[in-house]
């Protein structure tokens, strides 16, 4: 007891010093005048690009404004941010993943955004959605991605990829391209993973994600939408990047492992960059059911509804996803703008790489669907190999997944 | 103030700076994580409710708990006795007086050097569909068609196991390594005289010289295979996957606690049990390769 008494003094002293620090961090925040101020804002390593063009969208506000911006870079970027927000220490802006945000907008720890203030009318309609909730918006997107299929224009013509999804998976277009190809190359690759086929699976109006946030996949519309990529990925029409032993699509297609990919426009300065001797071409994705689909991810800013700098973090959103400040990013960053006027005023929309993608971003679905979908697509990659060593059906694959994660999400609740 | 005291002053101010930090990050955190086993919690929100025993009776009705511990099991069980044998041998053989022995030290020693992640990655693109070791088995016509290691149940969880004993085994090699500095040399020459030939003397003089050095070996490789985390969270995309075959208990932990699940309570529950298996298991392993029959 004798010894434990001055470790404990020892302690307590410690733990005062901190709170001590702590306390000494903190603003009034009553102060009009946000000239000089610090935002913090949170966000995860880009490319060189990238990184540029956040740096001079950045310096151009702090010139305007006189606000300071103090950058937070993360790595593992969901659980290093999650953890910060439990201790406290979340910076006042930060990139939110339209797939996350019903998570954070349900745990509260997002500010709702003024549509007015922000200027939303300003964006396309299902990337404004994407941080909708009970009527308030929670984010305002900085930029997005869309799905578009590439094709490698030595071994490809244009004029013969289908456009339809049912004759390009279905049919034998695949099969005489594989024929054609070099001994390594395969005719297309794919990813096992909803956030890349969710449009297929909810075509025609069903949806994979029913009441209560419960996994869907079992339903006979969804079985049979996704048929059409399964049967083909069981026939070994198309392949996965992993089979081919690459990374990703984009260095399967950059080193002339694959002829065709559907891959998101992040794809590009890859290409670009490290491949700049394949020439390749971009086309909207063929249709579904006669209905053109794509995915759309879009990353929005929020603020922290814990903020201390709440008007100096407003001002800069508003600026980073303003005409200006988008544009700046945008042409930077080669990336695509949220917003349908700064679309316009950059011209990207006449360049015939991004075209396509522009223009899923009008009738794309979001990744995103309630809270439980991280469950739901774990599940599914879970099982969906099953069906391509033939162990199971589709169905019965489908089947399972859903259990396992509807088991799941009911004993979190 | 008498001198004693003085001195006691002292020394508690010159450990403090370590007592602090270990009292905070890791008695800490044990006590919370105790603490919120018992707790229906969001971090977030700052909300716990007591809910007794629930996290830890959830953990027999969750059939993916069930499947987690069978892998991580089958894991140690594979891994734990091979990687220790294989370190043994390959120690007993760098210490012969062979030519060239400090290059095969170093060659046998970068697996090590290199981090886990990395040694995934390169692992899944040897093992791919189309990779290198199933292209020189059908040149070899050791198979028909290419397997598909990957993305088969049954197999991935042991191109994990061939990846961590490989990377692993180094590590120990080079502790056997330096034990075997301390193995007196008369022993063998007796041993040689008497006509044993050398896999005897490795059976009976190495291994039962080495047996303290075994406990250690053993120990820091059961507790090292039961936490095992980034390789299967990079090999399955943090899924665990295929089937589930991927799923290692710490890989389960976290994705209870993190990601969209934030069922952190449970997340705690599943690490102490994990905690307390390790204790269990080390104790038996120590229990089975006591030291002291040595002499």
């Amino acid at each position: 007891m004798k010894r434990l008494l001055p470790v404990l003094m020892i302690l307590m002293l410690a733990v005062g010093m901190f709170v001590g620090c702590g306390k000494k961090e903190v603003n009034d925040g009553t102060a009009q005048e946000l000239m000089g101020k610090t935002v913090v804002v949170g966000r995860w390593g880009g490319n060189d690009s990238e990184t540029a063009a956040f740096t001079k969208a950045v310096n151009d506000f702090t010139t305007a404004t006189g606000i300071k911006v103090t950058e937070k870079v993360y790595s593992d970027y969901n659980t290093e941010l999650q953890a910060e927000m439990i201790g406290g220490t979340a910076p006042d802006v930060f990139y939110v993943d339209a797939y996350m945000a019903p998570f954070y907008i349900q745990q509260g720890v997002l500010m709702p955004l003024d549509e007015q203030e922000f200027d939303l009318d300003q964006f396309y309609e299902p990337l404004k959605n994407a941080f909708l909730s009970d009527g308030e918006y929670y984010a305002a997107s900085k930029d997005y991605s869309t799905l578009a299929l590439y094709y490698n224009k030595a071994y490809v013509n244009e004029s013969d990829i289908p456009i339809t999804m049912e004759e390009l998976l279905g049919g034998d277009f695949l099969i005489n391209l594989a024929t054609g190809l070099p001994k390594d190359m395969v005719a297309m690759t794919y990813n096992q993973d909803l956030a890349r086929s969710m449009f297929m699976a909810q075509a025609g109006g069903v949806e994979i994600v029913k009441e209560g946030n419960l996994s869907n996949l079992s339903d006979p519309r969804v079985v049979e939408n996704l048929k059409l990529e399964y049967d083909a990925a069981v026939a070994k029409k198309i392949v996965t990047p992993a089979d081919l032993g690459q990374g990703w699509n984009g260095d399967a297609f950059g080193n002339l492992k694959t002829a065709i990919m559907i891959e998101g426009n992040w794809v590009l300065g890859h290409l670009q960059t490290n491949f700049p001797d394949v020439d390749f071409g971009v086309l909207e994705l063929p249709t579904v059911k006669g209905e053109k689909g794509t995915m759309v991810f879009t990353v929005g800013y929020g603020i922290n509804m814990v903020t201390k700098e709440a008007d100096a973090s407003k001002e800069f959103v508003k600026y980073m996803t303003g005409a200006e400040g988008m544009a700046t990013w945008c042409m930077g960053a080669g990336v695509l703008p949220s917003r349908m006027d700064v679309t316009t005023a950059t011209n990207v929309e006449k360049e015939p790489l991004k075209m396509p993608h522009i223009a899923g971003a009008v009738y794309a679905i979001p990744w995103q669907k309630g809270t439980t979908m991280d469950t739901i697509n774990v599940e599914f990659q879970n099982y969906v190999p099953s069906v391509i060593s033939g162990e199971r059906s589709l169905e019965a694959a489908l089947k399972i997944a859903e259990d396992e994660a509807n088991k799941t999400i009911e004993a979190n609740n | 103030m008498n001198r004693k005291k003085l001195e006691a002053l002292q020394g508690w101010s010159f450990i403090s700076p370590a007592l602090i930090v270990i009292s905070i990050f890791v008695i800490g955190s044990i006590i919370f994580t105790i603490y919120i086993s018992f707790h229906r919690v969001n971090l977030f929100t700052g909300y716990y409710e007591f809910i007794g025993l629930d996290n830890y009776k959830r953990l027999f009705n969750d059939t993916k708990v069930l499947i987690a511990f069978k892998n991580t099991l089958s894991f140690v069980a594979v891994v734990v006795p091979i990687q220790t044998f294989l370190a043994m041998v390959m120690a007993s053989v760098l210490n012969a007086k062979i030519k060239g022995v400090k290059v095969f030290r170093i060659a046998y020693f970068l697996p090590t050097l290199t981090s886990s992640a990395a040694l995934t990655m390169i692992f899944m693109f040897l093992f791919s569909l189309y990779g290198p070791i199933n292209q020189i088995a059908l040149q070899l016509n050791i198979i028909n068609e290419p397997i598909n290691f990957l993305n088969d149940a049954k197999v991935a969880l042991k191109v994990i196991m061939s990846m961590n004993i490989w990377s692993t085994v180094p590590f120990f090699m080079v502790i056997y390594l330096a034990a075997l500095q301390e193995v007196p040399e008369a022993i063998y020459e007796a041993a040689r005289v008497d006509g044993a030939t050398n896999v005897q003397q490795f059976f009976k003089i190495t291994i039962p010289q080495l047996k303290p050095i075994t406990t250690f070996v053993l120990l820091m490789g059961i507790i090292g295979t039961f936490q095992m985390f980034d390789q299967a969270y990079i090999f399955s995309n943090g899924s665990g996957g295929p089937e589930n075959s991927t799923l290692t208990v710490a890989l389960l932990s976290y994705r209870y606690a993190f990601g969209q699940n934030s069922t952190m309570g449970f997340a705690a529950a599943i690490a102490l049990v994990l905690a307390l298996l390790i204790l269990v298991v080390s104790l038996i392993a120590q229990k089975l390769n006591k030291s002291d029959t040595l002499y």
